[in-house]
């Protein structure tokens, strides 16, 4: 906390003070409050609440009660990051007169919110590398850019490297790059807006590696406003974390074993619906449609073509070993050789044959070196260069 | 569908839906719905015969849940029965009510659907619903973009994907008249385009803007049997039918099976033994489970059981807002707001608020005399519940 940036505060909290009268906080009480802020910035005020309304006086005026206070504490208390008894019990605050109306003062006002004209763009650029988090930044390399538009914006590349962050003026090398506007900028830094909904709603634009963004939540510790006084206590809301690892074992069943035992012999195997003669892959011990077992193995494939890709962009972590895997990947159906229609087989694509992931096109299954009779026997399929 | 005697919807209570509600633990906050939907009764807990719970199953990986929230259900010594049926649950929850109340087992009934998503792991719960022996490797969670693949060929890329924005930002204004809907976002139809193209995609042309939220909430309803609901309640939302469909083999077997959709199935059996002909003209409004605007935009047509490209000019032609000729989601649907075991339920309480007239600021500005809620989950389970203001006969 800094001279310069607290000055004017102080005032402008009693300058606030008879917009911000709550009626039924006042009402039937006749006092006048004294206030002696000492420190820069600070000075003598009297509060005079009488029928229901309250006037402020830049003077010590007859006071009922007088309470002496340092501004950092009276700007501390106001914005609710002091609590006013600890700082009466801890001597920050001193109160002589009839002690009694203070109880009453504290439901006098709304909420006093410091002016956001002190909160600049730069400044939460040039605070960033003093409020590097060490744990954050910790085996990251990257380039941020941000391009901050609107009166009070500007450019500036965030460095991280070696746990180190280094802030330069204009965009430099961005691996990912952040467009927006000032004000939405400030409200994120703030915690006014969600960067998520900003995002979501297009406030917000990315270009690059979106990735990085992710982990950038945690490079730094609050931005504290100048004006916002020391940091905030941490909320005294406990959260438990825990992560669960269950093993799980499933028995087949010895339509679906049949099935995965010829994997082994990089075979791959449907059953036929004796009635309608319908493939099902992997084949099911009756066919839903006809309501009759199907007993009939038929070989198929392994050759066939792309049926319907979907391509992922964003994967979830495995909920029991909390690792992501690498994206995008292409979750596909396949019409292997022997099929017709919707007979088709679920597997994935090649990720580098992404690019290529289009209905109709030829692919051939890739095995892996140790055969288990586990899904994990095919890799993956691969499209067929001629 | 046969009846002993009518229910009828007198309460609906809801949650303030967030992505975090960190400030209660479950019970606390299911209990700012059960007191919500008790005062709209009219009544206390002496009133209520049964207590259904439901949520997700094993989601917050709790193990019996409705006994821990006993603290907030206040189902102390009354019979209690826990219903999961995955994303339906919230409208099975609403079957089995009925059921009971329609029995004579019970005069009055409560179901509360819950979840509290921040405190488990939706994506992780959603992929051990997949069989564990082939497509639990493969799936990709509750996200596809195969639904944007088969529009786009249809109707060309440019019409589909505007008609699929047209869609979402509809729904965000009707979230914006809705408080307690979790995502608000304030979007305007300029900018369409650019989210189209802009928005982080997820899976193939499924973008972050079309997809719903995951939130923490409680929804609860009270239902009751004729007699009492006429004694606590001016308009109650009466339950005329509601149909389930499901056909468990779709995501284990077929990419794109050439059947009738389940929802297109359970429409038209719905419709056929209530005599609705002419669904867009007898029925007022719906209020859909939309988890994607690619979702909401292709399951209008097969609900509606509409032909071509009808659905989208319906979205088009803005018949889906909520002063159009027939109002979609004027809760802001699934999409705004989307606490998994409490939100098929919210579709339907939403469809009856309509009906008693009770929906605020989110209130269709004309008389609904019919609603149709769907449910949704996994497996393509429909759930649909249709409402009425006047007594059905029995």
């Amino acid at each position: 906390m800094t001279e310069k940036t607290t000055a004017g505060l102080v005032a402008d909290i009693f300058a606030t003070m008879e917009s911000r009268v709550i009626p039924e906080g006042v009402d039937g009480i006749t006092a006048n409050y004294g206030y002696i802020i000492t420190g820069p910035g600070g000075g003598q005020w009297t509060v005079c609440v009488a029928d229901g309304r309250v006037t402020v006086v830049e003077d010590l005026v007859t006071p009922d009660v007088t309470t002496t206070c340092a501004n950092d504490d009276w700007i501390a208390i106001t914005l609710g990051k002091l609590d006013g008894m600890t700082a009466f019990s801890s001597g920050k605050l001193k109160v002589t007169g009839d002690m009694g109306l203070l109880v009453a003062a504290a439901g006098f006002f709304e909420k006093y919110q410091p002016p956001l004209a002190e909160i600049t763009v730069a400044d939460i650029f040039a605070t960033m590398e003093s409020r590097v988090n060490p744990d954050g930044v910790q085996g990251i390399t990257a380039n941020c850019g941000y391009r901050i538009t609107g009166d009070n914006g500007g450019e500036w590349t965030v460095c991280v490297a070696d746990g180190k962050v280094t802030v330069l003026a204009g965009i430099k090398d961005p691996d990912v790059t952040t467009t927006c506007a000032d004000t939405d900028w400030i409200a994120i830094t703030l915690g006014k807006l969600d960067g998520m909904t900003a995002f979501s709603s297009g406030k917000l634009k990315v270009t690059g590696n979106l990735d990085i963004l992710s982990t950038a939540a945690r490079f730094f510790k609050k931005y504290s406003p100048p004006s916002a006084g020391p940091e905030e206590a941490p909320e005294e809301l406990i959260v438990l974390k825990q992560v669960l690892s269950i093993p799980q074992t499933f028995a087949t069943g010895p339509v679906m074993g049949h099935f995965l035992n010829a994997l082994k012999e990089k075979r791959i195997l449907a059953n036929q619906c004796p009635e309608c003669q319908r493939l099902q892959i992997p084949p099911r011990e009756v066919c839903a449609e006809c309501v009759v077992r199907c007993k009939e193995f038929v070989q198929i494939g392994p050759e066939g073509i792309i049926s319907t890709p979907d391509v992922a962009y964003y994967a979830s972590p495995d909920p029991l070993t909390g690792e992501t895997r690498e994206t995008p990947y292409c979750s596909c159906h396949f019409l292997l050789d022997g099929c017709k229609d919707h007979e088709t087989m679920w597997h994935e694509l090649k990720a580098s044959d992404i690019p290529r992931a289009e209905r109709g096109v030829r692919v051939r299954p890739v095995w892996n070196d140790t055969l288990t009779g586990s899904v994990t026997d095919i890799k993956y399929f691969e499209i067929i260069d001629d | 569908m046969k009846k002993n005697r009518n229910v009828g919807v007198i309460g609906v209570g809801q949650s303030v839906f967030s992505s975090h509600r960190e400030e209660v633990n479950q019970p606390e906050m299911i209990h700012e719905a059960v007191l919500e939907a008790l005062d709209q009764a009219g009544m206390t807990m002496d009133d209520i015969g049964c207590v259904l719970h439901g949520n997700m199953e094993l989601f917050e990986m709790v193990h019996q849940p409705d006994l821990w929230h006993t603290l907030g259900t206040g189902a102390f010594g009354k019979e209690t029965l826990r219903v999961t049926t995955g994303g339906t649950t919230g409208a099975t929850l609403v079957c089995a009510a009925d059921a009971l109340v329609a029995s004579g087992l019970h005069d009055v009934v409560m179901a509360i659907g819950f979840e509290k998503l921040q405190e488990g792991h939706t994506t992780g719960g959603i992929t051990n619903m997949a069989d564990p022996l082939w497509t639990r490797k493969l799936q990709t969670g509750a996200l596809t973009g195969m639904t944007a693949t088969q529009l786009m060929e249809e109707f060309g890329e440019e019409r589909a994907k505007r008609a699929s924005m047209l869609y979402r930002i509809t729904m965000d204004h009707h979230a914006m008249k809705n408080k307690k809907a979790h995502r608000r976002l304030g979007l305007e139809f300029d900018q369409a385009e650019d989210l189209a193209k802009n928005s982080p995609p997820l899976v193939g042309e499924l973008r972050m803007i079309h997809m719903c939220s995951q939130s923490d909430g409680t929804c609860v309803m009270i239902f009751a049997s004729e007699e009492k609901a006429r004694q606590h309640c001016k308009q109650p939302a009466w339950i005329k039918d509601h149909i389930t469909v499901h056909r468990e083999e779709n995501f284990a077997v077929f990419g794109d099976a050439p059947v009738v959709t389940t929802h297109r199935y359970a429409a038209e059996k719905l419709f056929e033994r209530n005599n609705i002909t002419d669904p867009r003209k007898e029925i007022d409004m719906m209020e859909m489970y939309d988890p994607s605007s690619w979702w909401g935009l292709d399951w209008l047509r097969e609900f509606l059981l509409l032909e071509g490209d009808e659905h989208l000019e319906m979205v088009e032609n803005g018949e889906i807002a909520m002063d159009g000729a027939f109002p979609i989601n004027p809760s802001g649907g699934v999409i705004a707001s989307n606490p998994i075991g409490a939100t098929a339920m919210v579709r339907v309480a939403e469809a009856a608020m309509q009906i008693m007239g009770t929906a605020g600021d989110h209130q269709v500005p004309r008389q609904v005399n019919t609603a149709l809620a769907s449910g949704f989950g996994g497996t393509m389970w429909t759930v649909l519940t249709l409402l009425t203001r006047d007594l059905p006969g029995v």
